[in-house]
């Protein structure tokens, strides 16, 4: 195991290190930090250079990533312009945010996605089947965006209007107490995690399904167990080894910082600080961003194969 | 006689599906008696694994089933689930087709074992339970008993594995042990082993055994009696003699000439021409006419009842006396 | 060992026998339907994907040929008129520059479906072809076209799209005159980035699907008689992936009719003069406190189209690969209550017969 381990990381990281490079390419050729500087050249030459210096921005454009590089291991981000602080600094407040927000949603959204791909596959074909699969479609058809605005609309100004209250705030970070935050953090999460509760349900049931079809569940049954036994304990067990590697990969998309939700819900997270640089042609933290998210990404999908041969003996990997 | 184990009376079993009812069994009544053991031979499709299921109301969602099956005193066809689960595994228990998928792969085969017996007798402490497995385990035959228990079914070969699904059936001493073709999903080289392991057993335990097989050469070594299904119908049953020796019904003989003959005294392989009949749409009279040699416009008219034929035989046709016995196969 | 001839007399006798009288037949199922007759039975019967049907002819009718019969054009403001609610004149009403929503609302329709369509045929075309080679050549080619997937998975398409959004987006592009239809400009080349984003999936399905069957014995059959590796894979693998991909191909049109709606609404996608229905919400915005209803409404439109297309693919899933729906189709319902229905008649019965 150990030594898969290590094996798969020794792979991963020169795609890694290319993937970055790539997108510094891309983000040095999409972006110039130098743009509201044209205009008013020569005025303003001792600017014009000192950005020029600070992003070594005459450096050709396929070597400057290794200036980049050389900067990181000497642990220096740069420096964001668009807000104002150093990059690390920035990384660290807004993680936090969208941690506060994304956690919540993850732990809920794989609670409930299990529970309701459990129930619709027991009950295939029920009433409640057609309606959770309903809903899932619903979801699914849904842009992040349409439904942040509905359901900031309903929950925060909508309550207001009928019954004068305002439980959720408006889903604004405004909060410092623990419970505070709790309130907060509730639209913008419940935001996300419907998304991804209709798109893993769907996956969950389908697994479910094709898990209680097998032959080794009928030997349970002819063993003498009760159904919630062969349910939870057998069927599970088998159907929850793709579904953890849906959830890797969850876990991913949703620290990367949803930029739509962010937005919408004003929330100070990395989605949000994204959109800012991206157009304030901020470098130093769009790359940072990238870097973090890629390396997420990574990892987890690290962890989602070290769970599946975790849980499935018939691919223990040595 | 002693009392029977288990008396399966007028047994029918449907499947409603989107184009009508499929008739799997029909009407099928038979006893099996303690420490016997019966085999049911039949082509796939004739019904023979359905009725086994339906036994142990295993049977998917959308089936009908009539008739009773008594069992030590208790009906088994409408018995309520609690009921069911505590026969299961205990009184009577089932050792099927494909070991390779009859077993979950996330769980140990000892563990696996360990829970039946626990289930069955709450309150065996896991150091019992695995001693037992051990022992089940060498009885019928795994090699390193102690340290297979902890393997996981993918880590055994597929023989190994099927001794393994029969050490968790006998787990609880059962009374009836149902085989649903325990060997055809093994090597031929395997079969001969793994048969030779539930004849053991079932000899070793006391338990009668139902056989459920479409290969009447696995039936002359292991079976006391046969019981021979066709087209959700019972064709014919008697003692093993009065089968190989005295067949009095047209299917059982196309069955038993159709057998190979390793010696090589017959000429051709002598399959049954012809297809078995529709389930959804039952013939009327006999369901094998068809493709019966002996076959008289009587046959299409009603279907033949069962004719005692004294002993234990008995045959569904309208042409028994006219069947001239056959040899056994060599 | 004997021989193993095997005699067909008995066959002979049943055939003479009057074998063409109906009875003596019966019994023996009906004869065999093609596959794309069972596919069509099975699609028709898909209730979902009729009603997705149905429903995406409609909106296409009323998104295309609906603004014919409206007197306004796109960017027609006309003050006095603004805010108004639904009348004959404006359908849906107009907006706060007197702008005709539901022509607006069209026009980002056909934006927002065309687009959804070119980028999926664009990814599939993409993903199809590297997903066969990977497939097809294994080994070396495989390892590298699986690794570009890795990369490319890396970084959360959405944030290099929407670099890639930025600058591509000022571009012009030349104009078909007397159509909407550009190219170049935000039109293709946000076409193509979405495409450049999303063949990943259909790499990977056509990828399998071509792993699966490359084994089977008709290929090699082929390659034995001398079939080139281009024939192979034209004549022989990519018929078979068409049924996969035909599922996936629609899931992706929704999903890039998300996407690219998402990114406009973020300011990242289209550019105006052209709008989408994810600029229309991103547009009115600011009124969403007093009039929640009109500013959704596109994204209700964005969610209505994926869902019919959604159902589209539903469908043709179930008919073209039944067993993926495990325990075939919604009619076993009507069968479950029917055998429960039975078989307690049948318990009374003999309840009453004393058993």
């Amino acid at each position: 195991m150990f030594a898969y381990v290590t094996r798969r990381f020794l792979t991963t990281i020169p795609l890694f290190l290319i993937a970055i490079y790539l997108v510094h390419v891309g983000v040095s050729y999409t972006v110039d930090p130098r743009a509201d500087f044209y205009l008013c050249l020569p005025r303003c030459q001792e600017g014009f250079d000192q950005i020029t210096e600070d992003y070594n921005l005459d450096v050709n454009i396929w070597l400057r990533p290794f200036t980049y590089f050389a900067d990181l291991f000497s642990g220096d981000l740069g420096f964001s312009t668009s807000v104002g602080e150093p990059v690390s600094e920035v990384m660290r407040s807004r993680v936090w945010n969208t941690a506060m927000v994304a956690i919540p949603a993850f732990v809920v959204s794989a609670i409930f996605a299990l529970l309701l791909s459990v129930y619709s596959a027991r009950h295939q074909y029920s009433k409640g089947d057609y309606a959770l699969t309903g809903l899932a479609f619903l979801g699914l058809a849904m842009p992040s965006f349409v439904l942040a605005l509905v359901i900031q609309n309903v929950f925060a100004i909508q309550l207001e209007n009928w019954f004068g209250i305002k439980p959720f705030n408006t889903g604004r970070k405004s909060g410092e107490t623990f419970l505070e935050l709790l309130r907060d953090i509730t639209l913008p999460a419940l935001s996300l995690s419907i998304l991804f509760i209709s798109a893993d349900s769907r996956f969950g049931r389908a697994s479910m399904l094709e898990t209680l079809n097998q032959d080794y569940i009928r030997t349970a049954r002819a063993k003498g167990l009760t159904e919630r036994t062969v349910v939870w304990k057998h069927a599970l067990r088998n159907a929850l080894i793709p579904l953890v590697t849906l959830w890797a990969l969850n876990f991913s998309a949703l620290m990367g910082g949803s930029i739509v939700t962010e937005s919408i819900f004003s929330w100070p997270g990395i989605g949000q600080v994204f959109l800012r640089a991206l157009v304030d042609a901020d470098v130093s933290l769009l790359l940072a961003i990238v870097m973090f998210t890629g390396l997420l990404v990574v990892i987890m999908n690290l962890i989602a194969d070290v769970m599946y041969g975790v849980l499935d003996p018939r691919i223990r990997l040595d | 006689m002693t009392e029977p184990l288990l008396t399966v009376d007028h047994l029918s079993v449907g499947f409603h599906t989107k184009s009508g009812v499929v008739k799997a069994v029909t009407d099928i009544s038979f006893e099996i008696h303690p420490g016997e053991v019966l085999a049911v031979v039949g082509e796939s499709g004739s019904g023979k694994s359905v009725t086994a299921l339906a036994l142990m109301q295993l049977h998917p969602g959308n089936t009908e089933i009539t008739g009773t099956a008594m069992f030590q005193g208790r009906e088994l066809v409408s018995m309520g689930d609690r009921d069911m689960r505590s026969i299961r595994g205990s009184e009577i228990a089932m050792i099927f087709q494909d070991p390779m998928t009859a077993m979950n792969p996330v769980f140990t085969v000892g563990d696996q074992i360990t829970e039946t017996i626990q289930v069955h007798n709450p309150g065996t402490s896991n150091s019992a339970a695995t001693k037992r497995v051990v022992e089940l385990l060498e009885l019928v035959g795994v090699p390193e008993p102690k340290r297979r228990a902890s393997q996981y079914p993918h880590e055994y070969s597929g023989g190994m594995r099927q001794r393994a699904m029969i050490a968790m059936a006998i787990a609880n001493d059962p009374k009836l042990l149902i085989a649903d073709e325990p060997t055809t999903a093994l090597d031929v080289t395997v079969q001969a082993q793994v048969m030779e392991v539930l004849h053991d057993v079932q000899k070793e335990t006391g338990s009668a055994m139902m056989l459920i097989t479409h290969d009447l050469g696995l039936v002359a070594g292991s079976a006391d009696r046969v019981q021979v299904m066709y087209a959700s119908r019972l064709m014919e049953t008697g003692t093993i003699d009065e089968i190989f020796y005295e067949t009095s019904n047209p299917y059982t003989q196309a069955l038993l000439r159709s057998i190979p003959d390793l010696e090589g005294s017959k000429g051709a392989l002598e399959a049954i021409p012809g297809n078995p009949p529709s389930l959804l749409k039952p013939l009327q009279g006999c369901a094998f006419r068809p493709r019966c040699q002996h076959a008289t416009p009587e046959c299409g008219e009603a279907q033949p009842t069962l004719v005692e034929l004294g002993g234990q035989h008995a045959s569904r046709c309208y042409h028994t006396d006219k069947l001239a016995p056959i040899g056994a196969p060599a | 060992m004997a021989d193993t001839e095997i005699r067909a007399e008995g066959v002979e006798a049943t055939m003479s026998a009057g074998s063409s009288n109906a009875d003596e037949i019966e019994g023996l199922s009906d004869k065999p339907k093609s596959f794309g007759q069972l596919a069509w039975e099975r699609f028709f019967n898909h209730k979902l994907a009729l009603v997705g049907a149905v429903g995406l002819v409609l909106i296409v009718a009323g998104f295309f040929i609906g603004p014919m019969f409206s007197e306004f054009e796109v960017g027609e403001t006309n003050i006095p008129d603004r805010e108004q609610g639904p009348s004959w004149t404006h359908p849906f009403g107009t907006d706060e520059l007197g702008r005709d929503i539901f022509v607006r609302t069209a026009a980002g329709g056909r934006y927002s479906m065309l687009i959804g369509l070119t980028g999926a045929l664009a990814a599939t075309f993409l993903g199809t072809i590297l997903g066969a080679i990977a497939g097809y050549f294994g080994k070396m080619v495989d390892n590298v076209v699986s690794q570009l997937i890795n990369l490319v998975l890396i970084v959360p398409g959405i944030i290099i799209l929407s670099m890639f959004a930025l600058r591509f987006g000022s571009a012009d592009g030349v104009v078909i005159p007397g159509t909407e239809i550009r190219f170049g400009g935000t039109w293709t080349s946000l076409g193509l980035v979405l495409a450049l984003l999303s063949w990943v999936r259909i790499a990977r399905v056509v990828r399998g699907v071509i792993l699966q069957i490359k084994e089977q014995e008709y290929i090699m059959a082929a390659r034995a008689a001398g079939a080139s590796h281009g024939r192979i894979i034209f004549r022989h693998l990519l018929p078979n992936v068409l049924g996969a991909v035909a599922v996936e191909i629609t899931l992706l049109v929704g999903s890039i009719i998300v996407l690219e709606s998402t990114l406009s609404f973020l300011g990242l996608g289209v550019k105006p003069p052209d709008t989408s229905l994810g600029s229309l919400v991103a547009d009115s915005k600011g009124d969403i406190d007093s009039d929640p209803l009109r500013v959704l409404m596109p994204g209700i439109w964005i969610v209505l189209i994926v869902l019919c297309v959604n159902f589209l693919g539903d469908g043709l899933r179930d008919a073209l690969d039944p067993r993926s729906k495990a325990e075939g189709s919604g009619d076993d319902k009507k069968a479950r209550k029917a055998a429960k229905k039975a078989a307690k008649k049948a318990a009374k019965e003999q309840a009453r017969a004393g058993i």
